[in-house]
């Protein structure tokens, strides 16, 4: 069905665009504002002007851009992503453990907007433009509008603040049992979740209504299936083809898509670790957190395509248009 | 030119009917009471922050001028929601922030809209190998992270790109910088569904009878096409104002969109981490101003949708 051809595309691909993306990164950190070895004198009062040369040529800055680009990019194809400025420890070191914590935060909170958003969109569906469903409708607006840090400091000064019930923020240290840290995911988790939901609704709704829509539906209804039978299992079953890709593409956003989140609630992930880098100046980290995330959403891209063609075998170009019509 | 022939070019020109197509979008876009308080609201809004000025001038204050005896007074006949941490009015700086927000909201709507429309225009009529390399630059831009992206955009040094280091710390290069760094990732819903409108409309029959009759490929393209993708363009516009407004807003919040002292309702929010306890009101003004405003404008966008594309309304 997936030949291996289609395949080997497809990782040429994936290859050419993280290629392209480390290259325009790579370009931008030179515009950032200041210069690593102003910084680095600017520490030492002794240092001189010699010195600043002899740094310079020791991290290579000396070299023109293009080149140091082509450096950068045979270390890193070997495995050697250098070192962070900001922590003073090789990237990967920090990168591993930050996803680990990012994974956790966005995996729990997609399991909750998925078992809040699936019996809601469903039930949306049953009668479109119904009371109900206005009022869903509104719901979602209301959570497709909201701003995330916004949400996250009004959660934070009731729920710490005000009612003193929950942690403002960190994870409760490595070494806590699960029962102790359980707290400070209750707040991060929610802001996702209500700032997320919105989208997966109306998403879910409009694929049910569409499933509902169908023949086959006609005919379990004809043999007499029971009206819940017909909804969650027949509609549903063809309903969840785009929404699984949807919950695949999602996937690809889990590294950076909680950037605002993790960094309001100084949750110590990828989303934190990129704005920290970029504010500090580490570009190397800067750079390898963003190509990591980038990567990302390109295997999750690419898992979506055959995620879809496995559970949709008769369409194999159509993946497109769910992924055109999820980002409207 | 004969009369026929003119009668024929305006349905030609806009097929789906004139002025009558027009007059029942907007008598099914009334008939959503939401989507029309959403619309009103809007301009409400719109109108209150244009007047910023004349309100200022009313009550005899200034919205940057800094009075440390005056700090967190609360609401009264002179501050009508008290005053900031700076002693600010901040009905007032509320005002002056709309003003910031809504004109980076729709500046870059527009923009997005145009680079969007050129692009999608271009790779639906031409496209093979055009189509190919715009589709592909569309894709490699949604693919990349969309707000570490805007962060670094926003915080590069403008001097690095050759602008005069004078220059760049006025306001108006400020919102210019930002409304440029936003447009630049936000073009690719418009220019994919422009271009899916255009592979449609193109091989309609009065598309390949104006081709036939010799019409330019450019006079096609604007008079012909142009014309049956203005309704996609401006729901995807439209849906794209509060989004912008939600970047803006973000950035503006972590100090790197528009900079105090102007206001904008996200960097009035900068800090507010820290008086949330004693001052709650600072952190809900601005940005209940900016979840109202968003909301209105994506349930204008959704009743824009309705009314215009009846088809896809389920």
């Amino acid at each position: 069905m997936i030949s291996p051809g289609f395949f080997a595309g497809r990782i040429f691909q994936l290859g050419i665009m993280l290629f392209l993306v480390s290259f325009l990164i790579y370009m931008l950190m030179g515009l950032m504002p200041g210069d690593p070895i102003d910084m680095m004198l600017a520490a030492n009062p002794e240092a001189g002007p010699e010195d600043a040369a002899r740094l310079r040529a020791i991290y290579g800055l000396d070299r023109p851009l293009g080149e140091r680009y082509l450096n950068w990019l045979g270390a890193a194809v070997q495995g050697d992503f250098g070192h962070s400025r900001l922590f003073a420890r090789p990237v990967l070191d920090l990168i591993w453990p930050r996803m680990g914590t990012t994974f956790i935060l966005m995996s729990v909170s997609l399991v909750l907007t998925l078992a809040i958003a699936l019996p809601v969109g469903v039930y949306a569906a049953l009668k479109p433009y119904g009371f109900a469903d206005r009022f869903v409708n509104l719901f979602c607006f209301a959570g497709i509008s909201i701003p995330v840090f916004w949400l996250a400091l009004i959660l934070m000064s009731v729920f710490s603040v005000w009612l003193g019930w929950l942690p403002a923020g960190g994870t409760g240290g490595e070494d806590a049992g699960f029962l102790r840290r359980l707290p400070y995911y209750v707040l991060p988790v929610l802001t996702l979740t209500i700032a997320g939901i919105g989208g997966y609704i109306r998403y879910i709704r409009s694929a049910m209504i569409e499933s509902l829509s169908s023949a086959h539906i006609q005919t379990a209804r004809a043999k007499g299936c029971s009206e819940n039978r017909v909804i969650w299992v027949h509609a549903l079953r063809s309903a969840m083809i785009p929404v699984t890709t949807i919950i695949a593409l999602d996937f690809g956003t889990f590294f950076s898509g909680a950037l605002i989140t993790e960094t309001m609630f100084s949750w110590p992930g990828m989303g934190k670790l990129i704005y920290d880098s970029i504010m500090g100046n580490d570009f190397n980290l800067a750079l390898v957190a963003l190509l990591f995330s980038t990567f990302f959403v390109l295997a999750a891209n690419f898992t979506a395509d055959i995620l879809y063609m496995f559970l949709d075998p008769r369409v194999k170009m159509e993946v497109d248009k769910v992924k055109k019509e999820a980002r409207i | 030119m004969t009369l026929a022939a003119a009668a024929a070019e305006t349905e030609i020109r806009n097929p789906t009917g004139s002025l009558y197509g027009w007059r029942q979008i907007f008598r099914r876009f009334r008939r959503n009471r939401l989507a029309l308080f959403a619309f009103f609201l809007l301009a409400l809004l719109c109108a209150l922050s244009a007047a910023a000025g004349l309100v200022e001038a009313r009550m005899g204050l200034d919205a940057n001028e800094v009075d440390l005896m005056k700090r967190f007074l609360p609401p009264s006949a002179e501050h009508w929601l008290g005053t900031d941490a700076l002693g600010r009015d901040i009905f007032l700086r509320l005002l002056y922030g709309g003003r910031v927000s809504l004109s980076v909201g729709l500046v870059t709507a527009l923009l997005v809209a145009v680079i969007g429309t050129v692009i999608g225009l271009l790779a639906g009529f031409y496209g093979g190998r055009l189509d190919t390399v715009l589709m592909r630059l569309t894709d490699g831009v949604i693919i990349l992270p969309l707000l570490p992206f805007l962060i670094i955009l926003s915080s590069i040094d403008l001097t690095k790109l050759g602008f005069d280091p004078e220059k760049i710390f006025s306001s108006g290069v400020g919102v210019a910088h930002i409304v440029f760094v936003i447009a630049i990732f936000g073009w690719t819903t418009v220019a994919r569904l422009v271009r899916a409108q255009v592979y449609v409309v193109k091989e309609q029959d009065y598309i390949r009878a104006a081709r036939a009759l010799g019409v330019g490929p450019i006079a096609v393209m604007t008079r012909h096409i142009l014309p049956n993708v203005v309704a996609v363009m401006i729901v995807a516009t439209t849906l794209s104002v509060g989004n912008i407004i939600l970047l803006e807003s973000v950035l503006s919040f972590l100090g790197l969109g528009i900079q105090p002292p102007a206001a904008s309702w996200g960097n009035m929010l900068t800090g507010a981490q820290e008086l949330v306890w004693e001052h709650p009101f600072l952190t809900l003004y601005p940005g209940g101003m900016i979840f109202i405003t968003v909301m209105a404008f994506n349930i204008f966008g959704d009743g824009l949708q309705d009314a215009l594309n009846p088809k896809t309304k389920f």
